[in-house]
């Protein structure tokens, strides 16, 4: 059985386009039988990422979501790229509680929380051209 | 999603059940607002049993549901954390500023009464 296996999705940055991704995000990680707190895991993560493509990467306008994602043994890694405006500051962005959009009751936490939920978080930006968020965890082995 | 108003005691209890995302986050939101607006009211429980995913931009709108209540006067608690969403509230440390409790009734105890909270996390 081939161990390494792939797949890719565009979809434009509309809200309504947020529950799509995490949901073919945790279909796709599924034949690897996570447990329900790693899918929770996956697609809370992936949501975080589209949601700040659409919110800081494209804000008022609507520009197109490229969410790539590869099984290879126990390891799911999934990449969310956007060409959109771009993050200045990484480090800034990166902390916790900070947010550029305060009145929008956003809570700062996004790259918390994909931090938190998944083995290793890669964001590289570069401003005026777009972001790539790069996501990986281990799918713990089931003892059967 | 779904939004569901229950009026108890002159608190508004808001049953929330669905994804909590940044697509709902904001209709959730309004129609909370427009709910304590139209009810001349500034207390709230979100009931929170019926969720099946939370990510930060449903943080993002119970906090600012927080301060506005807060801000008016009125005060704000959260029950029924389920587990697909309780990893979430726990690393947004979203119990320390706001009280967790069991059920509609625990809540209900503490804002009329000034129970303390049975869970915290």
């Amino acid at each position: 059985m081939s161990s390494s296996t792939f797949m890719k999705l565009e979809i434009e940055s509309r809200s309504e386009n947020e529950a799509f991704a995490r949901v073919v995000a945790a279909a796709f990680v599924s034949r690897l039988d996570p447990t329900l707190e790693e899918i929770s895991d996956i697609k809370t993560a992936v949501s975080e990422a589209v949601t700040n493509a659409i919110i800081h990467a494209y804000e008022d306008r609507i520009g197109v979501i490229v969410i790539s994602a590869r099984l290879e043994g126990n390891r799911f890694t999934v990449e969310v790229a956007d060409e959109g405006v771009g993050i200045i500051d990484l480090e800034k962005a990166r902390e916790p509680l900070y947010t550029s959009k305060p009145e929008l009751d956003r809570s700062g936490m996004g790259f918390t929380i994909m931090e938190n939920f998944m083995d290793e978080l890669t964001v590289r930006s570069a401003p005026g051209e777009g972001t790539v968020v790069t996501m990986s965890k281990e799918i713990r082995p089931k003892i059967s | 999603m779904e939004i569901e108003f229950v009026l108890r005691h002159s608190i508004l209890v808001v049953r929330l059940k669905g994804e909590l995302d940044h697509h709902w986050a904001g209709r959730m939101r309004e129609a909370v607002d427009s709910e304590l607006a139209r009810l001349r009211i500034c207390s709230l429980i979100f009931n929170l049993g019926g969720l099946t995913f939370m990510d930060s931009s449903g943080i993002g709108a119970l906090l600012g549901r927080y301060r506005r209540v807060c801000a008016a006067g009125g005060r704000m608690v959260l029950c029924k954390v389920p587990p697909p969403v309780s990893k979430i509230t726990e690393i947004a440390g979203l119990a320390r500023l706001i009280p967790f409790f069991e059920d509609e009734a625990a809540a209900l105890q503490h804002l009329l009464l000034g129970a303390s909270p049975t869970r915290r996390s």
